[in-house]
């Protein structure tokens, strides 16, 4: 996959997205405060692209995934789809929007209707988008069970009669009945057994290509996104601090905290895991609502304690600017990370 | 307006803060069983002696005498024009256990059956026997034998009341396979006590049954005589003769199917039942066969409403004419410029009293008379009746009530701490004792705020005016007479409320031959009273009641509390109420009198 | 799941022999009996009484005696109205009874589940609050005040309706409404609990992101999965209106037979506490085995076997 074409406008877009939660309390509820999920995130996706998305828990992946497509209301910035603004659209306008932008949820479980049978949850976006009806409707629901790798005899089970694996599929059916052109992934398969990962993953891949599809595909695990994305994105603290093309940013991380979560990752070769150097991350994440000042990764960063604790660190935010071809850091000492050796899994020559 | 918006406030805060007081049950208020009895005590809550929910406000007993209420004891009689509608609109406290005469029981069963039955013996105004069913009697020199003269009428079916009917009513009442309850009212009649004694473990034969009846001393020699003999001369029977067990009953009517419900049932009083809702409502009209002057009201209709609460509300909707104050209300009301003047001040045959444990010879009260002494003396029953009672009630030194021939005002013992703590200090020797601290008294009662504030009041004064530190137990209500009557405490809670308006039920029927719970036995007070049953003149029965009743206060068993009394709110438009100590709603026992005036 | 269903009603019966036999053994076991009055009943009265309605009999006689009778439908005499059956007396009022807790159970249903879905769709919004003080208000108040202060303003002060009885639809809303306040508010506070929960699930959010309006989310799929676990209170709610009435009953003289049951342990009337105590189970019983079945109807994930 290639990384965009030039002269189209991106699928999606986002310029300065911000999301906050309000903290209210009291019995007026009054507002207290804010916890920053998402704060200025600006990233574009391509047609045909796929956009891997890591972090870890609670760093705003979810939410931002989900802010893209209006699931979730922004605060601030903006959120393009096909050019036009997400935010500015009525409820009707969204609506129909909709059926080109889809969702799959990490949790098989909890993203399908529990009192609906298979045959209705695929049926029902058919149905709100007119998209067929009757016999039509039908033979598309099968269709799509069929695609998904699921008996198209199986309408009018319920979810719960299904494995964990059988009824991501089947949500990956449902999001498929529109016919969208684009999908957040949101941990797909981080709640499926092990066994079945690799079949999920496998299944997105094929329709990716059958369907020419997009995906913004979340994940806490740089590994699991990295057969899959063209690009991946480091999100922490509700800030991208790193993006780039897959093989850049696993070859050569820039951040800090790229290289951290790369070391976290076990290597195959005996060899490289020897030689890489590893290093964990302390403490705890900071507080989406008080983030620290400057650099909001700088209280758990190791280069920052290697470097002698520079002040530029504590008070000035880095921004997130060019460090190699397409890749782009948030760190105002990538230059140095990008040559350290921790947590290189693999030679930049890849 | 302002003025009816405040009283809103305060009775919504009232009536909230009387649910939450310690009767948190259900508020069972008004209008269990009653004692056995056919005269009543205040209200139509139906049951001054086991008033439940009578959350006094008051916690401190022995606080500031309360003022009592002022309020008339006659109602409003002036006779203004009638109302088109002659309905009177009265409350029960519950559903009535049964309206068979032979059966019934409770206050609010007997008021129904006053107006449905007509015995041989009724009243006036004061209480004195007067003609019912029997034009005339007449009692035979020894005392004996009565023999009726029967007036010519009719009951509600248009048949003819015939002596037969008063030979097979007598005979049901007495009849072990009725097991009435009120059968030990025919105990004088000759061949009765057979019949009530007999071993009921092991009931005879129906026809060994139907001998001792054919025994009894009931008969008709003609349709128009019916003639009683009694086993010993009693000079109060023609009071018994007025209770509503004694009335004639068809026998073909009461042993049909169904007989006491609505439109089979067969009256001998002045009204007849029209309909009966069975715990909802029940409705009498005129009986046209009366033989009396005809009723000016047109209906009465009866509504259950257990709630002593519940009752003031609709009589403050305006939805019944006369409702019994609850306690918790009586300052209240008293104080309501519009309502004081619908208030009525009665009175109740019947007392509250307290009665020593003298079952055990060896205990404290048995061996010391003046330890009894002391414990009565040391109660300041005034304070008790102006806080607790809220002045709904008399002070009472004896048994005998106000409006009895034969009552003592001034009799009883006095309240002195003075002479209290000499008493005291006698009766510890008495007793085997040397100090107060020695005596363990428990005082027992059913719980009720009412008994609990007076045992709280009680102890309060033996404390302070004796020193002797009394405990307490409350009991749920039949828990209670179980234990009073088998295993008694030291000082139990008792009351008594009448029968029949006469002495005797008072004294003897009380105290007499060792059949009271405390265990009170005097052969002089027996003698006294076989010798005022056989003393036919009034002249001469009187004092002989009268020195009975000195001698029980002197030996002091119980101590006399008060006599009952209550208020109750009437709607001014009721006229003509004629009220008696024995009414359960005033006026009860001559509604036939009873009209509606414009309003 | 017919088998079930033949267990689960089997099952009723040994239940029921329970809860008769402790009922019996505790009534019995309470001191003071039937008889028992203020003014004491002669003990030769007593005696025959007692001998009238077999009370001197030892108690495993009186029990047998009394669930031989039960098995042919006779609920036995009854000592305080001693010329009417239990029967009689059940009959007469169970009817009212039924009436007034099917009543307030509709009321509360209606109000209740409306309430909740308001405030938890606003939540933090003014309906959540004005909801939520109704709820607390609700479950704070003990039906016998609420009962009163109905009584006070609409009886007494307005007199726009009767304080007492149950002659018709007039009479019929007081009671129904202080009966209903106290569950109105407990499934206002299960609805807008349940709703919240769902509002956070994923299917919610898959719905928004098929495209749905918001009011088929919120009916199709908010709803009918957040009142699964709101059914599950309606049957003992529905039991405890059935046979939770006395109160009300008592303060607005519904002549149903919610006041017997006190009374009846007031007056050991024993056969009339046996009655009612079975009659209770019996509705608790059934009404939780219609509550599972209807569970398993109207959620998928609950198969019986």
């Amino acid at each position: 996959m290639t990384d965009g074409r030039a002269g189209e406008v991106p699928l999606v877009e986002a310029d300065g997205l911000e999301v906050h939660f309000p903290i209210l309390s009291g019995i007026l509820q009054r507002q207290r405060g804010s916890v920053r999920a998402v704060d200025g995130v600006t990233l574009s996706i391509e047609r045909g692209e796929t956009v891997g998305l890591v972090g870890e828990s609670g760093c705003g992946k979810s939410t931002l995934g989900r802010a893209l497509i209006r699931l979730r209301e922004a605060t601030g910035g903006t959120v393009r789809f096909d050019g036009r603004d997400l935010r500015a659209l009525s409820p009707v306008e969204l609506r129909r929007l909709r059926r080109r932008m889809q969702i799959i949820f990490q949790d098989p479980y909890g993203s399908l209707d529990p009192r609906m049978t298979v045959g209705a949850i695929v049926a029902e976006p058919i149905e709100t988008h007119r998209l067929a009806s009757g016999r039509a409707k039908a033979e598309r629901v099968r269709e799509l069970l069929r695609l998904v790798g699921l008996d198209p005899g199986f309408t009018a089970r319920y979810p719960h009669e299904f494995s964990g694996g059988q009824r991501q599929r089947i949500g990956v059916a449902r999001a498929l009945a529109v016919e969208p052109e684009f999908i957040v992934c949101d941990e797909p398969i981080s709640a499926l057994d092990v066994s079945i990962q690799g079949q999920v993953l496998n299944l997105l891949i094929d329709l990716r290509r059958e369907l020419r599809l997009t995906y913004l595909f979340i994940a806490h695990d740089l590994a699991a996104v990295r057969h899959i994305s063209d690009r991946v994105g480091v999100m922490y603290l509700g800030t991208l601090v790193e993006i780039g093309r897959s093989s850049l940013v696993y070859a050569s991380p820039a951040h800090p905290y790229t290289r951290a979560l790369l070391s976290a990752v076990p290597v195959a070769d005996p060899a490289i895991e020897r030689q890489r150097r590893r290093v964990i991350l302390v403490g705890d994440v900071p507080s989406p609502a008080d983030p620290p000042p400057g650099c909001r990764f700088h209280t758990r960063c190791w280069l920052y304690e290697r470097l002698g604790r520079p002040e530029d660190c504590r008070t000035v935010e880095p921004e997130l600017r060019a460090v190699g071809d397409g890749q782009r850091a948030a760190c105002h000492y990538a230059e140095i990370a990008q040559k350290s050796d921790v947590g290189v899994v693999e030679p930049a020559s890849a | 307006m302002r003025h009816h918006r405040s009283w809103t406030v305060m009775a919504a805060l009232l009536l909230v803060a009387t649910a939450c007081g310690p009767t948190a049950a259900p508020p069972t208020g008004g209008g269990r069983t009653a004692a056995p009895t056919g005269a009543p005590t205040g209200g139509a809550s139906g049951e001054v002696p086991t008033d439940g929910a009578s959350g006094a406000p008051s916690g401190e007993p022995s606080g500031p005498p309360v003022t009592a209420c002022e309020a008339p004891t006659e109602p409003q009689t002036a006779e203004g024009p009638l109302a088109g509608e002659q309905t009177l609109r009265l409350s029960l406290g519950g559903e009535p256990e049964t309206l068979d005469p032979t059966l019934a029981f409770s206050l609010r069963s007997v008021e129904i059956l006053r107006q449905l039955t007509r015995p041989l013996v009724y009243f006036d105004e004061e209480l004195n026997t007067v003609p019912g069913l029997a034009e005339d009697w007449e009692v035979n020199e020894d005392g004996t034998q009565i023999t009726f003269d029967l007036r010519d009428a009719n009951y509600s079916n248009g048949d003819p009341i015939v002596a037969g009917d008063f030979v097979y009513s007598w005979k049901r009442l007495l009849d072990p396979r009725e097991a009435a309850e009120y059968a030990y009212v025919m105990s004088d009649v000759a061949g009765a006590s057979a019949l009530l004694e007999l071993d009921t473990d092991a009931l005879p034969e129906d026809a060994a049954i139907d001998a001792l009846l054919d025994e009894v001393g009931v008969s008709a020699p003609d349709e128009d005589t019916f003639v009683v003999e009694l086993a010993q001369p009693a000079s109060y029977f023609l009071s018994v003769a007025t209770l509503w067990v004694t009335a004639p009953l068809q026998q073909e009517w009461i042993e049909s199917e169904g007989a006491t419900e609505a439109g089979n049932y067969v009256s001998s009083g002045p009204f007849q039942l029209e309909t009966w809702e069975h715990n909802a409502s029940l409705s009498l009209g005129p009986n046209p066969e009366w033989y009396g002057e005809p009723p000016k009201l047109e209906r009465i209709e009866f509504t259950v409403i257990e709630d002593e609460q519940a009752a003031l509300n609709a009589y403050l909707a305006d939805e019944i004419d006369m409702v019994g104050v609850p306690s918790t209300d009586i300052a209240r009301i008293c104080a309501d410029p519009a309502l004081q003047t619908e208030m009525l001040s009665t009175a109740t045959a019947g007392f509250e009293y307290y009665g020593f444990n003298l079952n055990d010879p060896e205990g404290v009260f048995a061996k010391s008379p003046s330890l009894r002494h002391a414990f009565t003396m040391a109660v300041d029953k005034k304070t008790l009746v102006d806080t607790v009672r809220q002045g709904a009630a008399t002070v009472a030194g004896s048994a005998v009530p106000p409006g009895i021939p034969g009552h003592q005002a001034d009799v009883g013992l006095p309240f002195d701490p003075e002479g209290a703590r000499q008493k005291l200090q006698e009766g510890l020797t008495e007793a085997g004792l040397t100090d107060a601290s020695e005596l363990q008294v428990t005082v027992g009662y059913n719980e009720s705020t009412l008994h609990e504030q007076t045992v709280a009041f009680l102890q309060e004064q033996w404390r302070t005016n004796l020193g002797v530190e009394v405990q307490s137990e409350g009991l749920e209500e039949n828990s209670y007479y179980d234990r009073r009557a088998n295993d008694p405490f030291d000082i139990n809670r008792a009351s008594w409320t009448q029968d029949y308006p006469h002495a005797n039920n008072f004294l003897g029927d009380v105290f007499g031959e060792g059949s009271h719970f405390t265990g009170y036995t005097s052969e002089e007070f027996d003698s006294l009273m076989s010798q005022a049953a056989t003393e036919a003149d009034p002249e001469a029965q009187i004092p002989l009641y009268q020195q009975a009743q000195e001698l029980l206060v002197e030996d002091a068993p119980v101590i006399f509390l008060y006599w009952y009394g209550g208020y109750t709110l009437i709607k001014p438009h009721v006229q003509g109420l004629v009220v008696t100590t024995t009414d359960e709603d005033p006026g009860m026992m001559f509604f036939d009198r009873v009209s509606i005036g414009e309003h | 799941m017919t088998g079930y269903l033949i267990r689960r009603v089997l099952w009723i019966v040994p239940v029921l022999f329970a809860v008769s036999l402790i009922t019996f053994l505790l009534m019995h076991s309470v001191p003071g009996g039937p008889w028992d009055r203020e003014k004491p009943l002669p003990a030769s009265v007593v005696q025959r009484l007692n001998a009238e309605y077999g009370l001197d009999d030892p108690l495993p006689v009186q029990y047998v005696r009394w669930a031989g009778a039960l098995l042919t439908g006779d609920l036995g005499p009854s000592y305080r109205f001693r010329d009417r059956s239990v029967n009689d007396i059940v009959a007469d009022g169970i009817g009212t009874t039924a009436q007034l807790g099917v009543m307030a159970f509709l009321l509360a249903v209606l109000l209740g589940i409306p309430l909740g879905m308001i405030a938890a769709l606003r939540q933090n919004g003014l309906p959540d609050y004005a909801a939520t003080l109704i709820s607390i208000v609700g479950i704070a108040t003990p039906s016998f005040v609420l009962s009163i202060l109905l009584v006070v303003v609409f009886s007494v002060t307005l007199r726009l309706l009767p304080t007492h009885g149950w002659d018709g639809p007039s009479a019929w809303v007081l009671p129904t409404v202080a009966l209903a306040g106290y569950p109105i508010a407990q499934i206002a506070r299960y609805t807008r609990a349940s709703m919240l929960e769902v509002t956070r699930k994923d299917y919610v959010r898959t719905a928004y992101s098929k495209g749905l309006r918001e009011r088929a989310v919120v009916t199709v799929h908010m709803t009918r999965n957040a009142l699964i676990p709101v059914v599950t209170i309606l049957g003992p709610l529905l039991a405890y209106l059935v046979t939770g009435s006395f109160i009300v009953e008592l303060i607005f003289s519904v002549p149903g037979i919610g006041r017997f049951y006190v009374d009846g342990i007031e007056e050991r009337d024993y056969g009339l506490i046996m009655a009612m105590t079975m009659l209770y189970a019996v509705i608790i019983a059934v009404l939780n085995l219609v509550v599972d079945l209807l569970y398993a109807y109207i959620d998928p994930q609950i198969r019986y076997s």
